[in-house]
Order: C-alpha cells, then sequence, then structure tokens
C-alpha cells in the first residue's frame, strides 16, 4: 500500500474514481474484519471477510497481502476507534469504601469493553510494537488513575514503600487476571467485581 | 502468524506426545531407535539451552549445530516447528519433576510454609519462564489447547492447596475457589512476569510482595 493510497485527503485520489473505489472497499474490507473481531473471531478466514464485506478474495489480497497484514491494520483501525474511551476517568471524592467501589466498577467496564480487542493483539504477537504499546499504555494508566484516586492512602508512604504497595494493589486488576478469572475460572462481571473490591480493601487497609 | 502444523503423522516419537510409547518402542533393543532417541534427545536438550539463553525462535541450524544432529536429521524427528516447541516442553518438564516437588508440604507454622512456597515458586518460575514464553508465541498461532500448561497448573495448583490445607480446609465450594483463585493471583505466571518487570528481575522484591500479599490474603482466612 503507497502512502497516497492512504491518505483519501491528496487531491491526486479525489480525481480518480478507481482509486475512490479502492478505498472505499479496503475501508469495506477493514470495518468487516473489526465486526468479526467483535463476534470473538480471533483470525478471520480472508474468504469469510471477502464475503462479510462484498468484495472479492483477490481484492481483499490486493489490499493486504497477509492475513497478519489485514489483522494489524484492522486492529489499527479499532484501536483508533476505541481510543476516546482508554482515556483515563478523573478521581471522585468519597471514603475510601466508596472510591474502592468506583475504581473497580470502572476497571471492570474497560475490561469488558477492551478484551476483544486485546485478545486480538495477543494473537498477533507480543512483542509487536503496536500490541506492546496497547498493553504499556493500559498498564500506565492503570498505576496513574491508582495513585490519584487513592493519594490519601498512598501518600504518607516512602518512594520504595509507593512502589511497592502500588504493584501490589493494581496487580489483580491487570487485564491477563480479569481474563483468567472471567475465561479461565469462570467468574462472571459481579463475582469478579466482589473479588477485586476485596483484593483492594485488603491492600489498601493494610497500609 | 506462522502457519498451522501440518497434518500429524501417527510416528509416536516424532511428535512426543507419549512417553510410555517412547519407552516401549526403546526396549524392543532396536539399535536404530536407541540412536534416535539419544538424537531426539540431544535436539531437544539444544532447543530448551537456546530458550534458556533468550533464543525463542531458534533456527533448526543453530539447533543442529548446538545438538551435533543434522539438520536433515531434526527435520525427520519433528515436521514443525510448533512440535518441536511441544515435545520440548514435555522435556524440560520431565527434566525439572525433581525441583518441581516442594519439600515438607503441608507443615509448620503459617509464617514458615508462605516463606517455602514463595521461594520454591521464584525457583520454579525461573526454571520455566524461558521455555513458557517460547512456548506462548508458538500457542497463540498452533491450537495448543494447553495440554502442557495445563498439566503444569494443575500440578501447581495442588501444590498450593496441600501447602496451605489448614488454611483452606473451612471453605468449601464457590467460596473456596474464590479464596483461593484471590489468594493465587500472584502466582500466575502472567503475575510473575508482570512482577518481573517491574521489579526488574529483583527476586528478592518479587518474593517480597509474593510473601506480603500471601500473609494478608491467608490471615483474613484464620
Amino acid at each position: 500500500m503507497t502512502s497516497e493510497l492512504m491518505n483519501p485527503v491528496s487531491t491526486e485520489i479525489r480525481t480518480d474514481g478507481r482509486i475512490d473505489r479502492r478505498l472505499r472497499n479496503r475501508e469495506a474490507v477493514l470495518e468487516a474484519t473489526i465486526k468479526m473481531f467483535i463476534e470473538g473471531e480471533v483470525i478471520p478466514a480472508m474468504d469469510d471477510v471477502a464475503e462479510r464485506a462484498g468484495v472479492s478474495l483477490r481484492s481483499v489480497y490486493r489490499y493486504f497481502a497477509t492475513r497478519d497484514e489485514l489483522i494489524r491494520a484492522a486492529l489499527e483501525q479499532w484501536l483508533l476507534q476505541e481510543a476516546p474511551h482508554l482515556v483515563a476517568q478523573p478521581p471522585i471524592e468519597g471514603d475510601l469504601a466508596e472510591r474502592i467501589e468506583y475504581f473497580c466498577g470502572q476497571r471492570l467496564a474497560l475490561y469488558f469493553r477492551f478484551a476483544p480487542l486485546a485478545r486480538v493483539a495477543l494473537v498477533l504477537d507480543e512483542a509487536d510494537p503496536l500490541v506492546r504499546d496497547l498493553f504499556d499504555y493500559g498498564r500506565d494508566t492503570l498505576s496513574e488513575q491508582f495513585a490519584a484516586q487513592f493519594e490519601t492512602e498512598l501518600g504518607l508512604l516512602g518512594h520504595q514503600d509507593w512502589a511497592m504497595a502500588t504493584t501490589a494493589a493494581t496487580l489483580p486488576l491487570q487485564y491477563h487476571l480479569f481474563e483468567y478469572m472471567h475465561v479461565g475460572c469462570g467468574f462472571d462481571a459481579t463475582e469478579m467485581h466482589a473479588l477485586v473490591v476485596e483484593q483492594l480493601q485488603l491492600h489498601l487497609s493494610a497500609l | 502468524m506462522s502457519e498451522k502444523a501440518g497434518t500429524l503423522t501417527s510416528d509416536p516419537i516424532a511428535h512426543g506426545a507419549s512417553p510410555d510409547q517412547l519407552r516401549d518402542e526403546v526396549v524392543t533393543g532396536d539399535g536404530r531407535v536407541a540412536r534416535r532417541e539419544r538424537n531426539r534427545s540431544a535436539v531437544l536438550d539444544a532447543v530448551v539451552e537456546l530458550f534458556e539463553a533468550g533464543n525463542t525462535e531458534p533456527a533448526v541450524e543453530d539447533v543442529a549445530v548446538l545438538s551435533g544432529v543434522s539438520s536433515r536429521s531434526i527435520y525427520r524427528y519433528f515436521h514443525h516447528r510448533d512440535e518441536l516447541v511441544r515435545a520440548a516442553m514435555w522435556h524440560l518438564r520431565a527434566r525439572v519433576e525433581p525441583q518441581m516437588q516442594l519439600v515438607d508440604i503441608g507443615e509448620g507454622p503459617l509464617d514458615e510454609r508462605i516463606d517455602n512456597f514463595v521461594a520454591h515458586r521464584l525457583a520454579v518460575f525461573a526454571v520455566l519462564a524461558p521455555i513458557t514464553r517460547a512456548a506462548r508465541r508458538t500457542a497463540n498461532s498452533l491450537d495448543l489447547s494447553s495440554e502442557e500448561f495445563g498439566a503444569f497448573q494443575m500440578v501447581l495448583r495442588q501444590q498450593f492447596l496441600d501447602q496451605f490445607e489448614p488454611e483452606f480446609s473451612t471453605l468449601a465450594g464457590r467460596v473456596l475457589t474464590r479464596a483461593v483463585v484471590a489468594a493465587e493471583i500472584g502466582f500466575q505466571f502472567d503475575s510473575l512476569e508482570y512482577l518481573f518487570t517491574s521489579f526488574e528481575g529483583n527476586t528478592d522484591k518479587m518474593g517480597h510482595l509474593l510473601g506480603r500479599q500471601l500473609r494478608i490474603h491467608l490471615e483474613v482466612l484464620r
């Protein structure tokens, strides 16, 4: 794919109908792939994608040389669409119990929203920069939000203890552990909520 | 994404799926089978060594050099890289079996049991992490429905239950499951990886956090 094709505002492209169609089709292929991701299809077959998008299999391969390339492009697009939901929520006021409830609720909502995307990302390759960025970003915002929300409890700690306490308390809120509880242990949202609330209570009241 | 493994043949040695079948083949006294088994073992040792050195996708040529077995033979024993990783996992498992044992399981005061358990899990993690990382990368593309991971996990879960039997003995059913999952959270492979990264490989810090976390959970049960 050349850079001109990736850039729909270029005048050259607007004047050429064929390129317009190509872009539309490429878009349709990406949208179809994302829909299949959402339905739980982690590695969609190329011919299924073609059928869903209403284009020929040959066209799909013209836009994306390999399935990896398609999955990566679709993931990137999906991530852009979802990005606004990743933005950190400001901390709330309240007693410790209220803040724990709120925080865990936020994290779980985020997990259920992003789990399908994360599953695709992990199938792609853990070492892929896009995937690594996604998970690093997720972890960083978790730590930041946690620090902001529980400043009262953490504020009195020295740097070493602070790092230790934050790592310990945020561990159960990591994506892989939500996945472990939900998929591995068959816990539903309510059970998961109860479990992580209890975890945070234990950790934060131990400070 | 690598391609799916081709159709598996019925050759038990090439696939390493059944250690019992392997043994049967070797005791037939057929010299060729014995040599083949020796070579195979050398190949798997080499794969494990490369994994441990951080090479998650060793080239067959590297394996050949390290094991002294020709690339051609390696391809004869293992038709696909995924098979090689799978077999290497079984191989490593047999090798680390003694280290997997937790001595004096369930004995002593709680503090002692916690310390022993944490030290043991960190040692097991050090042994298994390289191969697990490599296997996961393979498992992503291969539908490795984790017979290998599953077997390990069962052993480790049982160990946890045995070590803290006195603390968990009053619980049952869903409450027990939840308490066990909560207390064991830090010892999941991904958790250990996360802590390993967070603490830049400092095992003392990892041990400190894991011990503290486990203590918090188990003391609630008393």
